[in-house]
């Protein structure tokens, strides 16, 4: 029976220990302003160097506001990062800038952010407009329009090819707003330029993923002559997948996100273009803005970031989209 | 005498020891906001733990636990959206799903005589391929209904899922201890050549133990999903290690025949304790997993420690 | 006396309670030296601090006039020291040659040379008894017999100057007993020390040169064996003279008196049984209240029988019947037969019998939890330390507390509580393979006690064992099995050792 008592203790001091906590957490809210970063994966080099620039941004300006940055360990954890945003409000922070894990499964605990007077600030993939206005919400998205990126490139890298090209779209997981954007955004490049989508497939991301279904692809179309993947990861194990095809170079491959393991790729041409939004300012653009609201600004609607083709030739001069400010 | 104590309440004392030090050094962390908030993102784990720990104290192991979950999670979305069923009802269903693969392993490893460990190992692809076929591999957001379950209820602070998930960890207990079934268990873990020889039929005991894995794996798909207000078809990924992890801290042997239920869910709680007080130090993710990784070999090395003065 | 081999001065070690206290000794080259005590005197800790296993507390070992302080086995084996252990060091998954030549096993460049080794492997069987087995014969093949014949080649393979052996003997016929003495005395004639550890006393008397006697941790006496008789060195172990019954005395004058069969009622019928490993039809009832031994030479398929009977193994053909009352019924698992009340002890405790790690309670009521709780399957912690203490009390077994796990009891006591099983589930018929193997004198006397009391109060029992004096001492009848065939039936005033031994052998004389 000792382990029955052990349980109802620990439970018990658990309790007596946070009844006393309550009275501390009052005082905390200090004159700065407490921002918390939750980022998806920081396995990604895509979010780290994310939360990288928003760690340097803050090391500039210490003294306007705090930092916390947070993330999960695979990007469809959703439960982790729902953990972490009820964290953050029990945490007692002013503002929450969250990459979402899920358009939808997110809603509600930062439903709960907002109801607690925290500041919440959408950035990178975009919340279901449904799901907000159901919680009767409007939490404003700071970032690009996936969707112009994507048909961006697509016509960049369907201008040479004649009508009736078949197209192959790998999207990542398909519930996630911008992975629907993007397939959009590829889908109307491919409509508009007389190419046939024959296949659309989501590889979850996943480059491994997206190497065993590109072969899956190429072996069931031959005539395949692009394929777009909706990320980078996914790019590079659709490449690999053509190499092993032996068919580099008789097709035209395209990414999206601008990771530094796809430069070579670019280099010898296995892939084609690629999308360069700026992910890097993403965190800073969201905690710029979650400050301005906490100063008094108005904070509802959303603001478009940049987005540009990346070739083997550098940065294409030409900017799709409106400037942050 | 201090030293029997110390040895008998150690997970307990090092959670303890672990919460105060996550109060002085992390801002707000000792307050009932974060305590509940911690309590209540556990029961999933929690449940899956408590099967868990009954599989391996019978000297098996169940590594189909976490895609089970998102399985269960799955069928609850769709009964309650697409089929339009009332949520008590698709939250059966979703258990029954869990049984349902339970049993499948059970039969296969328990009955045919099939490697458990093989056998779960293809039961955690086979239920994550039925949880995207089900839900058509995207996130069913099913809303604030089934939440209810998952949320705060007021004046205690802690949610029904929770409640609910530690009457499961005391009713686990009861029947490890104080039952035959329990004993059985034991028997069949520590010495299974023995336990036949004591005419245990030792078929029926591995395969209801997976059965009740898998129930409680459709329970806790059941509570993520509550947890979510949505079914995530990519839910549960990695649950059974940290399920394994936390019935190891709470010194569950991988070899059968020894653990405790109670053990394992303090296992839990300081697996939990460990990944908010991080997480509010703003601790990096791979120093986070590090970490979380060094405590679970401490935790061997210590449980070795302790059992290896016991035996001499 | 020869030059000093091993000399060990002032050895002490202690656990929990000292165990081992001033030990001095010393021993010759060339010298084969008996250690004999009960279970629980320290020969086992002797052995194992000898062998590097433990560290010791303090005193000193010198080898040939150097001092020895082993901190692993490696230590030890650089130091000439060899052991065949009591609990087998084998590894089942290996062959018979790979077992043998594990500690160095020949190479031609990085590869195993396997030639070599099953040349080498053949000598050393041939050395054991061992000549008709093929080196590559996965040793999960063998019977424990065989098991024990490997483990002592596997001490013999490396050229030593000190061989341990810890009941080499346990599981063998007298037969290959004879032999493995004639090699043990061959070897010491090369000026290896031999130190023979042993419960079987006659064998001790014949082989060694001198003899100690260990009791509770304290050497009482060493002795020239030439001075000393089972008996003196029973009272030495025991602390006491022992009252002339039971097992010294071979005319066997049992303190039970045997009841006369009125009326034989039948309680298990065996019938035209086969299975893979026997495969001639061998039929036989045990009745109500009789003690039914079985004999045979190793590897016979004495257990095989047994385990045949219990439904451990696959019948092939035939059929185990139990009658209770009226009803009869069919036994094909182990879980029946419990459940009809038959029980079983099986030879190799560790790894068949003993639940490690749990308690003692747990261990002794296992087999009868219906009797320590409730229609709803609950527990209860009173009745199951009524019924266990009990159990301890009525066996005699030295404990401290019901909830102490088994795992620090001496071997006696452990089989002692196996056998309590069975009494705690009142298990009508109870199997025994081997009940006193690796057990010390004082324990054997109280189970053959015990066993015999079971039978008075109508205990059915199937008694398989190395020793024909066991089974002479325990059996009502006594069923002899010779290569897997049922050779004879003997009733208690027909039969003597030579006519056992005779019908054993049978099988094997009329083919040759």
């Amino acid at each position: 029976m000792t382990l029955i008592r052990m349980i109802f203790l620990s439970l018990f001091s658990l309790f007596i220990l946070a009844c006393e906590g309550e009275q501390a957490a009052g005082d905390a809210s200090s004159s700065k302003p407490k921002v918390a970063l939750i980022m998806k994966s920081l396995a990604n080099e895509f979010f780290v160097n994310m939360a990288e620039s928003a760690k340097s941004h803050h090391s500039k300006n210490p003294e306007i506001y705090d930092l916390i940055v947070n993330g999960i360990k695979n990007e469809s954890d959703l439960a982790q990062q729902v953990a972490l945003v009820d964290q953050m409000i029990a945490m007692g922070v002013n503002a929450i800038v969250i990459c979402p894990a899920d358009s939808k499964a997110l809603v509600p605990a930062l439903a709960r952010a907002v109801n607690a007077g925290i500041t919440v600030v959408n950035i990178d993939n975009r919340l279901d407009a449904q799901v907000l206005a159901e919680f009767g919400l409007n939490i404003p998205f700071i970032g690009p329009s996936n969707r112009d990126g994507a048909k961006k490139v697509g016509d960049f890298v369907l201008k040479n090819y004649p009508i009736g090209t078949e197209v192959a779209i790998l999207e990542g997981i398909p519930t996630a707003y911008n992975s629907i954007e993007r397939r959009i955004g590829f889908e109307l490049a491919a409509e508009e330029a007389g190419a046939k989508v024959v296949a659309l497939q989501s590889a979850q991301w996943d480059q491994t993923k997206a190497a065993q279904i590109t072969s899956a692809i190429l072996s069931q179309n031959p005539n395949i002559n692009v394929i777009f993947a909706a990320n980078d990861n996914m790019a590079l194990g659709a490449a690999s997948a053509i190499n092993m095809a032996q068919l580099d170079h008789e097709i035209a491959l395209a990414g999206f996100d601008n990771i530094s393991a796809i430069r070579p790729l670019l280099q010898n041409g296995s892939i084609m273009a690629t999308a360069e939004q700026y992910g890097d300012k993403f965190a800073v653009f969201g905690i710029e803005f979650a400050v301005k609201v906490l100063d008094g600004e108005p904070g509802s609607g959303d603001r478009q970031t940049p987005v540009d083709i990346v070739t083997a030739e550098g940065l294409l001069s030409e900017r799709y989209g409106a400037e942050a400010e | 005498m201090l030293r029997r104590i110390l040895e008998q309440y150690f997970i307990f004392i090092s959670l303890l020891l672990l919460v105060v030090f996550f109060s002085f050094t992390a801002n707000n962390f000792f307050s009932f906001s974060t305590f509940s908030t911690l309590l209540n993102q556990l029961p999933a784990l929690t449940v899956v733990t408590i099967g868990m720990t009954l599989v391996l104290i019978s000297g098996g192991i169940d590594l189909s636990v976490g895609s089970v979950a998102a399985l269960s999670g799955g069928v609850i979305g769709i009964a309650s959206t697409l089929l339009d069923l009332p949520l008590p009802i698709a939250g059966l269903m979703g258990v029954a799903a869990g049984l349902l693969a339970g049993t499948l392993s059970g039969w296969l490893g328990g009955y045919c005589g099939l490697p458990v460990f093989i056998v779960t190992l293809g039961m955690l692809e086979a239920a994550r391929g039925m949880a995207y076929l089900t839900t058509n591999s995207q996130t069913v957001y099913i809303g604030a209904n089934i939440q209810k379950l998952a949320l705060p209820l007021p004046y205690i602070g802690v949610s029904a899922s929770f409640l609910f998930a530690i009457g499961l960890v005391l009713v686990a207990h009861l029947l490890l201890t104080r039952t035959v079934f329990g004993r059985y268990l034991v028997a069949i873990g520590t010495n299974a050549k023995a336990a036949r020889i004591s005419g245990i039929d030792i078929k029926p005991y591995m395969m209801s133990v997976l059965v009740i894995s898998g129930g409680l794996a459709g329970v806790a798909g059941l509570m993520n999903t509550a947890y979510l207000g949505s079914a995530d078809p990519n839910a549960g990924m990695g649950l059974e290690l940290a399920a394994i992890a936390a019935a190891v801290i709470g010194g569950t042997s991988l070899m059968g025949g020894r653990g405790s239920i109670i053990g394992a869910f303090i296992g839990v709680l300081i697996i939990s304790v460990l990944q908010n007080g991080l997480a509010q130090l703003g601790v990096t993710e791979p120093i986070k997993r590090l970490i979380t990784g060094a405590v679970i070999i401490l935790a061997v090395c210590i449980d070795r420690w302790r059992s290896g003065a016991a035996v001499e | 006396m020869t030059a000093t081999r091993l000399e060990i001065r002032g050895l002490g070690k202690s656990f929990a309670s000292s165990v081992l206290r001033d030990i001095d000794l010393q021993l010759g080259s060339g010298e084969i030296h008996g250690l004999v005590g009960e279970n629980g005197a320290g020969k086992s800790t002797l052995i194992n601090i000898l062998s590097g296993l433990l560290p010791r507390d303090c005193g000193e070992l010198y080898v040939d006039g150097k001092l020895y302080s082993p901190s692993n086995m490696q230590n030890a084996m650089q130091s000439g020291f060899s052991l065949a252990a009591q609990e087998l060091s084998l590894i089942e998954n290996l062959s018979i040659a790979e077992n043998i030549l594990i500690r160095a096993l020949p190479k031609r460049t990085l590869l195993l040379d396997y030639p070599e080794i099953y040349r080498r492997s053949k000598e050393l069987q041939a050395l054991v008894g061992l000549d008709q087995l093929e080196p590559n014969t996965p040793l999960s093949e063998l019977s424990l017999a065989q098991k024990q014949l490997v483990e002592l080649a596997k001490a013999l393979a490396l050229p030593s100057r000190i061989l341990i052996l810890d009941e080499p003997t346990a599981a063998l016929s007298n037969h290959q007993v004879g032999q493995v003495h004639a090699l043990i005395r061959e070897r010491a004639l090369t000026g290896c020390l031999v130190l023979y550890v042993s419960h079987r006393l006659d064998d001790v008397l014949n082989l060694c040169d001198r003899v100690s006697i260990l009791r509770d941790g304290v050497i009482v006496s060493t002795s020239e064996s030439s001075a000393l008789t089972t008996d003196t060195l029973i009272s030495g172990m025991s602390g006491k003279a022992l009252q002339s019954n039971g097992l010294t005395d071979k005319s066997e004058t049992c303190s039970h008196e045997r009841r006369e069969f009125v009326e034989r009622k039948p309680r298990l019928k065996v019938k035209n049984l086969t299975t893979a490993d026997l495969p001639h039809p061998i039929s036989f009832t045990c009745f109500e209240g009789e003690v039914l031994g079985i004999a045979g030479l190793a590897g016979a398929g004495r257990s095989e029988l047994l385990a045949a009977v219990y439904g451990l193994s696959a019948k092939s053909s035939g059929g185990v019947t139990l009658i209770d009352g009226e009803e009869e019924i069919a036994i094909n698992a182990p879980h029946q037969a419990v459940k009809h009340g038959i029980g079983f002890v099986a030879e190799d405790r560790k790894t068949q019998g003993i639940f490690t790690q749990q308690s003692l309670a747990m261990n002794g009521t296992i087999t009868g939890l219906q009797k320590i709780s409730n229609a709803w399957g609950w527990l209860l912690s009173d009745r199951e330390r009524e019924c266990t203490q009990s159990l301890i009390d009525r066996l005699l077994v030295k404990c401290d507390d019901v909830k102490q796990t088994i795992d620090r009891l001496s071997g006696g006591n452990q089989q002692k509580l196996l056998i309590g099983r069975w009494i705690h589930s009142e298990a009508s018929v109870i199997l025994l393979d081997e009940p006193t193997r690796g057990v010390d004198v004082g324990a054997k006397q109280n189970i053959y006690d015990q066993l015999l009391n079971l039978r008075d109060m109508g205990t059915s029992m199937m008694v398989v064992s190395s020793e024909l004096d066991e089974l002479m001492t325990l059996c009502d009848r006594i069923l002899v099995l010779s290569d897997r065939k049922l050779v004879g039936v003997f009733d208690r005033d027909e039969w003597s050792q030579e006519a056992l031994l005779a019908a054993a052998f049978s099988a094997h004389t009329s083919l040759s």
